[in-house]
């Protein structure tokens, strides 16, 4: 089928002014606002302690100082939170700090140094308690209670009765019979595997500006987030104010990977603008974006799977236990995730399962490219290789055998039964990777010397890994997911999509544009897009799940399919012509039968506006999935569509150091339809670097509540030396309910490169690591062992 | 006290203070904004700027270090309308994505391509490596590097 | 300045030596090879004095930080920080550096080996200036070998979990005349192994079992458990890059006769 811009190379629509610096982000708003203000947060000095007293005086005497805000001054503060209000806004007298991005107050002055140095000079006097430093120890018999007892009764979603205080919800998952798979089983294998605390390390942190409407009571802040008008709402509850009372707009997004879904300076920017009557603005450092807002669940995953002697699996069980930290954020729903997940893309006939968000003194874990199925992707895919070396069988040949395919069950009990392509990544990477599924993995000679270690033959192992991954896109499990888009001719001959979606990278804004241009076959370059605002454009969902193609995208195509059928109405009325005879064309509606009747568009929108007619399109895409059953998760449809992947990744192990390169890097992504291919490598790239971070190199260390390496000299993300060139094929076997038959892919493309490292590393050195990162020192290690 | 500096092919004269950053002094007293911070020690890049021909990330330059000196910001390279051959291709070679460490990326490739006319794949990811890049995993912003490479030594203004 | 990240409004008095054009030359002389305190890393990477002369130093200058940090950093900052991970101070100390420390009182030279007395402590006295960095020059005619490799958590900007920097003098029939193996990151400060250095001290460079030179190496280091790395991970890392270093010194000399 031939098409204008879907499946086109097509320049990103933001790409311009990045890269001339116009591009505008929060900070760069600044010189906007005359006067404005500086604000610096007082955070807790102690992971778990109480509140006793906290002394401003002398701060307040620092000149340049405005005001200087505590919990006293807001008596009616309400606590905030993406899924349950747990997390106070500031830590009150006699009330817990629970993390050390805990707030305590907020310095307002002139300037930047004056914040500052008041801050410094704020007493705060507190009773300290024992901190609870992880998943071991939230789960003893009389562990300190993180949170309070009625917390606990209010939140847990199963079982009440359910032991240990610390853990914020459990959930549980069962299909069929896990005992008689068991026993038809010719071996039963368990295996732990353990994943670490991340960062999203966006490059952009956490910044805000706001500013007061006296007259109509309205707070505006420009700040990041991924979802616009639940912010909007977790502001106003907080605050006790009505939502229209706070208005949010989009700057530029400097990155976000789950980072920007929680409130960061939102609440506290609202506050002082509404007292101070003048705009202010908060900045984070790195430092306080790494000790305040979310990380990764660190993960306890144990698996126990039952095969045949052929390799066929009978029965999967699972537990998993997720540090979700201080504070619920997305927790409860990502341990939800991580358990739906817990086979990956194979068929397994009988699966039971539970998992468990607990609670502990550690940074918050909330969203992060992956929501649970990143981590899970590490467990079941080193698991299943585990099984593959254990029966003799080649890996390939293994996922090959037990992948989805039409008429599969997951572990939902969601029958897949469209656009299934699990079997089309595996044989798709492999034959970029030139593996034999039948026999020979082709791992090919690698030149010590092109690698960037300093290994020579002697002391270097080279390795080839597999790993087949899926993940469920969308909120799915009943949540009334949907989004919501406008479409309209604007005076200036453009065609305008409203819409919310927040870009923050990842190219929705360009997606959108495409398919306007699809539809409506009309130019790119007369396609424009107004800036997110919760005033002026509706719900379009969060940028998360990996939904924005498939939601906003779907609304933004019936958008303009309702635009064009308005079109067509009006102009054939015009033209005196049937609907069958009109057609649209770069900006032009006209009849195939009449030459004369042709009319550009904005002259249709120009003549409609004076009979009073407005000429716009709107589009609401609401795809229905169901609430998995509390006792079993079993539904008929919990996410509206899978997306799989399958990586194929080639190490090199240096046997002196214990460092592993990564040298080559094969994809095959279930994309459905590549609304821009470019884009869609981008994703694959940048998700590959980050499954790379995730494998070797990063890890948020924590001990006692502290993290030990806020910052990027210790927090270690790929550079460009880290990263290979990738090779990746795009299967475009459309069949999806997305727009044009496109799938999400956003977090897809992260999940598959860290289990792939790790299976090549046992491939290599035939030492099998199932904790993440995989540290030269642990690898060094394992080797002097043997 | 006061400094005298080249920016942008401009002499300026302005105010300083030593506790006052390059970065600072170019973001808020010359306004421009294209020049962005991303940790304020020097680890990511982001801040880069061209300084006596030499990349830097410019929040480790106190603002008085940079009198009598040479400096280049992102802001420099388009003329009107038309733009630098580096930033057409990040453009086209889909090599920006949330756009936050592509003024600093672009200025060190910049720096890189005056140095050697046709670097190769691993000289520019070696000259790259003190530009972090969350988003795009680097082969794009390595095809546009290359790319550029070839239109500014091919072509003759 | 990333000491005093938010802090530089408490700096009270600056003194920026970026104008003193003394501190900032490289000159040779028939003994002699000095280094401005001011040089930056930079310019040791690309400098061809010290590329040829000073192989250790210019390579382990090319892998300090970013291209952004080298072309600020200055070689005297990295001396004087005395960081125990300092890329360039095992290189110093293999090449046999002395450092110039001058103030009102007059000037003195320090060895290398002196100069670091801890975790970033160095030797030099309140009111001291390191100035310049003295090494001698090698001889033409007289066969040296070198070999320096950084071990770090990532392939760029990283620093260092363990280095290696050794210098060899051998002998036309291949004895080694002397031997300097300094490692960095696997001590308090940048180290000489004296024990290793008298083991390999006359012998053969092609008999030499590296195997015994690895194992002096790992006993004599005294490393930490830090985020860089385990103390025992060091130790084995410093053994075998002792090892490497020797296979590499005997295919080099094989190879040239």
């Amino acid at each position: 089928m031939s098409r204008r811009t879907v499946g086109k190379e097509i320049k990103k629509v933001d790409a311009r002014e990045k890269v001339t610096g116009e591009a505008l982000y929060t900070e760069d708003l600044t010189s906007d606002f005359g006067g404005v203000l500086h604000m610096r947060v007082k955070r807790a000095p102690h992971p778990h302690a109480y509140l006793r007293d906290i002394d401003t005086s002398k701060a307040e005497e620092v000149p340049g100082v405005v005001e200087i805000f505590t919990a006293s001054d807001f008596p009616e503060l309400k606590n905030f939170g993406l899924i349950i209000k747990d997390q106070p806004v500031l830590v009150g007298i006699d009330e817990k700090m629970r993390y050390l991005g805990d707030a305590l107050a907020l310095v307002v002055a002139e300037s930047d140094k004056a914040a500052l140095r008041a801050r410094e000079l704020i007493e705060v006097e507190i009773e300290e308690l024992e901190v609870v430093d992880g998943l071991e120890k939230a789960l003893e018999e009389d562990c300190p209670v993180v949170h309070d007892e009625e917390y606990i009764e209010a939140t847990h979603y199963i079982d009440p009765d359910f032991c240990c205080d610390n853990v914020l919800c459990d959930h549980p998952l069962q299909r069929g019979d896990v005992e008689a798979g068991f026993a038809e089983a010719d071996y039963v294998i368990e295996g732990e595997y353990r994943t670490q605390f991340l960062d999203q390390v966006p490059l952009q942190v956490e910044k805000g500006i706001a500013d007061y409407d006296r007259e109509n009571d309205v707070i505006t802040i420009w700040a990041a987030s991924q979802w616009l008008h639940d912010t909007q709402a977790d502001v106003a509850q907080a605050m006790g104010l009505e939502k229209d009372q706070i208005r949010i707009k989009q700057p530029e997004i400097g990155g976000a990977f789950g980072k920007k879904e929680d409130v960061s300076v939102h609440i506290h920017l609202a506050l002082a603008v509404r007292e101070l009557r003048r705009p202010v603005q908060l900045i984070y450092n790195r430092e306080e974006s790494f000790l305040a807002q979310s990380k990764r669940h660190a993960m306890i995953i144990r698996h126990k799977t039952g095969v045949t002697e052929e390799g066929e699996l009978t029965a999967w069980q699972t537990e998993v236990f997720g540090d979700t930290g201080a504070y619920a954020s997305s927790g409860p729903a990502v341990l939800q995730k991580s358990l739906y997940h817990c086979t990956g893309p194979y068929d397994v006939p009988n699966v039971k399962g539970n998992s468990y968000a607990v609670y502990t003194n550690n940074p918050y874990g909330g969203a992060m490219r992956g929501f649970g199925a990143t981590q899970m992707g590490f467990a079941y895919e080193s698991h299943i290789d585990r099984i593959a070396a254990e029966l003799d069988i080649d890996p390939a040949q293994l996922r090959h055998k037990n992948a989805y395919r039409k008429g599969s069950l997951t572990p939902n009990g969601q029958e897949l039964n469209q656009s299934v392509n699990a079997v089309e990544t595996i044989e798709g990477a492999a034959e970029l990777a030139g593996w034999d599924i039948e026999g020979d993995h082709g791992l090919p000679a690698i030149d010590p010397t092109s690698t960037p270690l300093e290994a020579d033959e002697e002391d270097i192992a080279l390795g080839r890994g597999m790993a087949t991954i899926m993940f469920g896109f969308g909120y799915g499990e009943g949540f009334p997911d949907h989004s919501i888009a406008e479409i309209e001719l604007t005076e200036d001959e453009t065609v305008r999509i409203r819409t919310s979606a927040a870009d923050v990278g990842q190219g929705v804004r360009t997606v959108v544009t495409q398919i306007v241009s699809e539809v409506l076959k009309i130019d790119p370059g007369f396609i424009e897009l107004v800036r997110g605002d919760t005033h002026t454009t509706r719900n379009a969902g969060s940028t998360s799940a990996t939904r924005q193609t498939y939601f906003t995208g779907n609304a933004v195509k019936e958008a303009a399919e309702d635009l064009l059928g308005e079109i067509y109405h009006y102009a054939s009325r015009e033209f005196g012509t049937n609907h069958p005879e009109m057609a649209v064309k770069d900006g032009r509606v006209y009849s195939h039968v009449n030459s004369e009747d042709d009319m550009s568009l904005w002259e249709l929108n120009d003549r409609l506006a004076r009979q009073g007619v407005e000429l716009k399109g709107r589009g609401t895409f609401f795809p229905k999935t169901y609430k998995p059953d509390t006792r079993t998760g079993q539904a008929e449809k919990v996410y509206v569509d899978y997306t799989f992947h399958t990586q194929i990744v080639d190490v090199a192990v240096d046997l002196s150091t214990g460092l592993i390169s990564v040298e080559n890097v094969y994809s095959g992504l279930d994309v459905g339809q590549a609304i821009n291919p470019q884009g869609v490598e981008g994703q694959i790239e940048g998700g590959t670097a980050q499954g790379i971070g995730m494998a070797l190199t990063e890890e948020v260390v924590v001990e006692d509540g502290v993290i030990q390496n806020p910052d990027l000299s210790r927090y270690l993300v790929p550079t460009s030396m880290d990263c290979p060139d990738i090779e990746s094929v795009l299967i475009e076997n459309a069949g999806s309910d997305g727009p044009f038959g496109a799938k999400g892919i956003g977090e897809p493309t992260t999940i598959a490169t860290a289990p792939a490292i790790a299976n090549a590393v046992y491939d290599a050195i035939g030492i099998r690591f199932n904790q993440l990162p995989i540290k030269p020192e642990r690898v060094k290690a394992e080797l002097e062992r043997q | 006290m006061e400094i005298t500096f080249t920016i942008n092919d401009e002499e300026r004269t302005v105010d300083a203070t030593p506790d006052q950053r390059l970065l600072d002094l170019i973001r808020e007293d010359l306004g421009l904004t294209g020049t962005k911070e991303g940790c304020g020690k020097g680890e990511c890049g982001v801040c880069t700027v061209i300084m006596d021909g030499e990349p830097v990330t410019s929040c480790l330059v106190l603002a008085p270090q940079a009198d009598g000196a040479e400096i280049e910001t992102i802001e420099n390279l388009a003329e009107g309308d038309d733009l630098h051959p580096l930033q057409e291709s990040f453009v086209e070679n889909g090599a920006v994505q949330c756009g936050f460490c592509i003024p600093g990326m672009i200025m060190t490739a910049k720096q890189l391509l005056q140095e050697e006319r046709n670097p190769d794949r691993d000289r520019i990811r070696q000259a790259l490596a003190g530009n972090i890049c969350r988003c795009t995993g680097y082969d794009k912003i390595i095809d546009a590097v290359e790319d550029a490479a070839q239109k500014m030594s091919g072509g003759e203004a | 300045m990333v000491d005093y990240f938010e802090e530089l409004h408490k700096v009270e008095h600056w003194l920026d030596l970026n104008s003193i054009d003394e501190l900032r030359s490289i000159s040779v002389s028939g003994e002699e090879v000095r280094i401005g305190s001011m040089v930056t890393h930079s310019e040791l990477e690309t400098n061809p004095t010290i590329k040829e002369l000073l192989p250790l130093l210019s390579q382990s200058a090319a892998e300090v930080g970013s291209w952004q940090i080298r072309s600020r950093a200055t070689v005297g900052g990295n001396v004087v920080t005395a960081s125990p991970a300092g890329d360039t101070l095992a290189p110093l100390m293999a090449h046999d550096a002395r450092f110039v420390a001058a103030s009102t009182e007059g000037r003195r030279e320090i060895k290398a080996e002196d100069f670091f007395t801890g975790p970033k402590q160095n030797a030099l006295r309140p009111g001291e200036l390191l100035t310049e960095i003295v090494l001698p020059r090698p001889q033409a005619g007289k066969s040296r070998l070198c070999y320096w490799e950084k071990v770090g958590k990532r392939n760029a900007v990283i620093i260092s979990s363990v280095t290696i920097a050794v210098e060899l003098k051998i002998s036309e029939d291949g004895k080694i005349e002397k031997a300097r193996p300094c490692y960095g990151a696997v001590a308090p400060t940048p180290v000489l192994i004296q024990s290793a250095a008298e083991f390999l001290q006359d012998k053969n460079l092609i008999d030499v079992d590296e195997s015994q030179a690895g194992e002096l190496v790992a006993e004599e280091v005294s490393p930490i458990d830090d985020i860089r790395g385990t103390e025992e991970y060091r130790r084995q890392v410093s053994r075998d890059l002792t090892i490497r270093a020797l296979r590499y010194f005997r295919r080099e000399w094989e190879g040239d006769s």
